[in-house]
């Protein structure tokens, strides 16, 4: 580094000068509307002014955020915990050797492949009242009326869950599955010859030493779960009674239905304050090892 | 030296030259934004294309280029375009959208050069209020479209119903012998309840026709017009799907046959539309038919929602040019040509003597027609700017009661109360009732 002196400063400006424009300035522009009056016409007409918290309590004065805010808890947790752990015992079988393993292999990350549009589109017809899932259910005779899966407010949300859950399980399976592929299998010889057997390898050995990678793992699905747009959108629109609503959407709904950008922006905000403190916990985490 | 000078002479001479015929050979070129992609053969976009490429055979001199945004990005760009002052020559919006944007700022006080034109009376009374913002003029209603009932003639026959429903208690009893008789899998009626302004457009007629209000969804008119939308998706008669339904997927269950009626619009009658039916062995006049949707009581008429797009100026734009896009706009707007339009994109035109042309081309669309003279534009009946806010409350409300969340009378009356919680003092809502109820009886009349 000696010898260059201020110089050095000049090769990595133009990744700040694009850090500042396409993530800093719209972040902190992002935040300063939350706390202004911005509609389309204060917007136009240039006159938006300063309402302090007023777009926050308005926000949290809202049953409509109140029930957004317990989706998007539950979107979240069970996307992951689901998507996790179908992910690891599908990259743990997949960590043996057996015919035809690389097709299996290509066939599990299909979901990766499908633009969300369609795969929505489908997951909106198979959910629906007189869509596939019942009619199959109703033939089977495993029920005697039909499931609203998507038509009743309670329901909605899991049923999103249930579609998410598919939608990432490629995701966390890859990850696992590269992670496995870096254990060395001199470990797993070692560990027997100690009298390691079955699920002993796994707890012992295969999971301490993928704890990197797990974190990784939870940390990119959390913040891809918080952040689901498309896929609610296509299939319930965040109804019936606005009752599937997830920050993202519901924040869209606002600013782009409503043209109440200051309103939309504080549910972002909060979003975002959301998925930086998970970020952060995970990091700590990881650090401490 | 002196070659030099010469040379260099001659050089500007001849460029000065051809840079007067390029000049004189040089067409206007006037921009138009909307959001009818022109790809298809024979859809919106490509019929709009053809009324322009007539405008440009008989002067020469202009030229037209359309830029096409997607539909749910269009007032984003006009938002972002105002912001800018970079518009194009000819902007178009929506008409609920219009009363907002002209408010924001975003048109052209166009009022002197209406009146100049002078055939402002020619236009149905929806479509005057639709473009009308505190006593000025901002837009120009280009077409219109409204909703009617599609019913399935085959499952009629079948069934043994000899005429559609005209009131309510016909609906209901109609459903009832449908359903009684229909094999599974098939409804007796379809409507659209999603989430988008969808379930509000298509409640609205229902809702009008009771002579309810969107700001007063507490009283008895509004109620019984959610308890009978209720009642048809308790009783099995339409699919609790609907609330996941768009107007789009209504169309795709009825050619498959698999709803016996449904709320739809003119749109679908496009050439493009019927083609389509055909091809799915469904024949208008034969197959299917629309009429009227039902009203409460014999005798009473029904009152559906105006659509269909205005075009006009944008709040700033380029003097010069401004003169040959108003041009323009007339063109569009001329009787001959708004029926012509009509006639391809199953629509219907906005102005009396328009209408009349159309429907002797195409009787089909006389049903549609006939209730564009009664239509009522959405915001003048709700709000006015505020309007998108009261729909979405509204079709809150409605998912709500069709999901058995809560019973039709709390649904709405939780609806009616945080619609007056949007404005700031009783005075003011006061005032949007009232000229609610005037565009009401305005286009009643």
């Amino acid at each position: 580094m000696k010898g260059f002196g201020p110089k050095r400063y000049f090769f990595v400006l133009p990744a700040i000068i694009f850090t500042i424009l396409f993530a800093i300035y719209p972040l902190i522009y992002n935040v300063v509307l939350s706390f202004k009056d911005v509609t389309a016409i204060t917007l136009i007409q240039k006159n938006t002014r300063f309402i302090g918290l007023s777009n926050y309590k308005e926000i949290f004065m809202d049953p409509i955020f109140r029930r957004t805010s317990f989706n998007t808890l539950m979107f979240t947790v069970f996307s992951i915990l689901f998507q996790f752990i179908i992910g690891f015992l599908i990259a743990l079988l997949f960590n043996k050797n057996f015919p035809l393993r690389d097709v299996m292999i290509s066939l599990v990350m299909l979901p990766w492949f499908i633009p969300i549009l369609v795969s929505g589109t489908v997951f909106k017809l198979f959910f629906m009242d007189m869509g596939l899932i019942n009619r199959l259910l109703l033939s089977f005779r495993l029920i005697t009326k039909i499931i609203p899966w998507i038509t009743d407010g309670n329901i909605a949300i899991y049923s999103l869950i249930i579609a998410n859950i598919w939608l990432g399980i490629p995701f966390n399976f890859i990850m696992l599955y590269t992670g496995l592929k870096g254990i060395s299998e001199e470990l797993y010889e070692a560990s027997e010859i100690d009298g390691a057997i079955g699920i002993k390898k796994t707890i012992y050995i295969t999971v301490p030493l993928l704890k990197p990678v797990i974190i990784s793992t939870l940390l990119l699905g959390a913040i891809f779960t918080i952040k689901v747009f498309d896929l609610v959108w296509i299939i319930t629109g965040g109804g019936p009674g606005n009752a599937s609503h997830l920050f993202s959407t519901y924040s869209y709904q606002l600013a782009f239905g409503n043209y109440n950008f200051g309103l939309g922006s504080a549910v972002s905000v909060i979003m975002i304050l959301i998925i930086v403190s998970v970020t952060i916990i995970l990091n700590l985490i990881r650090i401490e090892d | 030296m002196k070659f030099i000078r010469f040379i260099s002479c001659l050089s500007i001479a001849i460029l000065l030259i051809f840079s007067t015929i390029v000049f004189a050979q040089q067409k206007t070129t006037i921009t138009v934004q909307t959001y009818w992609s022109p790809e298809q053969p024979w859809s919106t976009g490509y019929v709009l294309i053809e009324a322009f490429k007539q405008y440009e055979k008989l002067h020469p001199d202009v030229e037209i280029k359309h830029i096409y945004v997607p539909f749910g990005d269009l007032v984003k760009k006009l938002i972002t375009q105002a912001l800018t002052g970079d518009f194009p020559d000819i902007v178009f919006a929506d008409n609920p959208d219009i009363q907002y944007l002209a408010r924001a700022g975003v048109f052209k006080d166009i009022t002197k050069l209406v009146q100049e034109w002078g055939v402002w009376k020619d236009f149905i009374p929806g479509s005057q209020l639709a473009v009308t913002y505190r006593n000025k003029i901002y837009a120009l209603h280009q077409s219109t479209n409204n909703l009617a009932l599609w019913y399935n003639k085959d499952y009629f026959k079948q069934v043994g119903i000899a005429s559609p429903p005209e009131t309510w208690d016909d609906l209901i009893k109609v459903c009832q012998k449908l359903k009684a008789s229909l094999p599974a899998g098939v409804y007796p009626i379809g409507f659209s309840a999603r989430n988008t302004e969808e379930a509000t457009w298509q409640f609205e007629p229902f809702l009008w026709s009771n002579n309810g209000s969107l700001l007063q969804l507490d009283r008895a008119e509004a109620i019984d017009a959610l308890a009978l939308w209720t009642t048809l998706v308790k009783e099995g008669y339409a699919p609790r799907d609907v609330l996941n339904w768009g107007q789009g997927d209504l169309t795709q269950y009825f050619k498959n046959k698999q709803l016996v009626m449904i709320i739809q619009g003119c749109w679908e009658l496009s050439k493009l539309g019927l083609e389509d039916y055909k091809n799915k062995g469904m024949i208008f006049g034969t197959n299917f038919d629309v009429t009227s949707i039902p009203v409460p009581k014999k005798g009473m008429k029904p009152v559906v929602p105006m659509g269909g797009e205005c075009f006009t100026l944008p709040a700033k734009g380029n003097p010069q040019k401004e003169k040959i896009a108003w041009d323009i706009i007339k063109f569009l707007n001329d009787a001959k040509n708004m029926a012509d339009f009509c006639a391809n994109t199953g629509r219907v035109p906005t102005r009396i003597s328009a209408t009349d042309l159309l429907v002797k081309e195409r009787p089909d669309l006389k049903v549609f027609a006939q209730q564009a003279k009664t239509a009522v534009p959405r915001p003048a009946a709700g709000a006015g700017e505020r309007y998108t806010e009261v729909s979405t409350i509204t079709r809150e409300g409605i998912q709500k009661a069709l999901a058995g969340t809560l019973p039709p009378e709390q649904a709405f009356k939780e609806a009616a109360e945080k619609i007056k919680k949007l404005f700031a003092t009783t005075e003011e809502f006061n005032k949007a009732l009232v000229e609610a109820r005037n565009a009401l009886s305005k286009v009643r009349k």
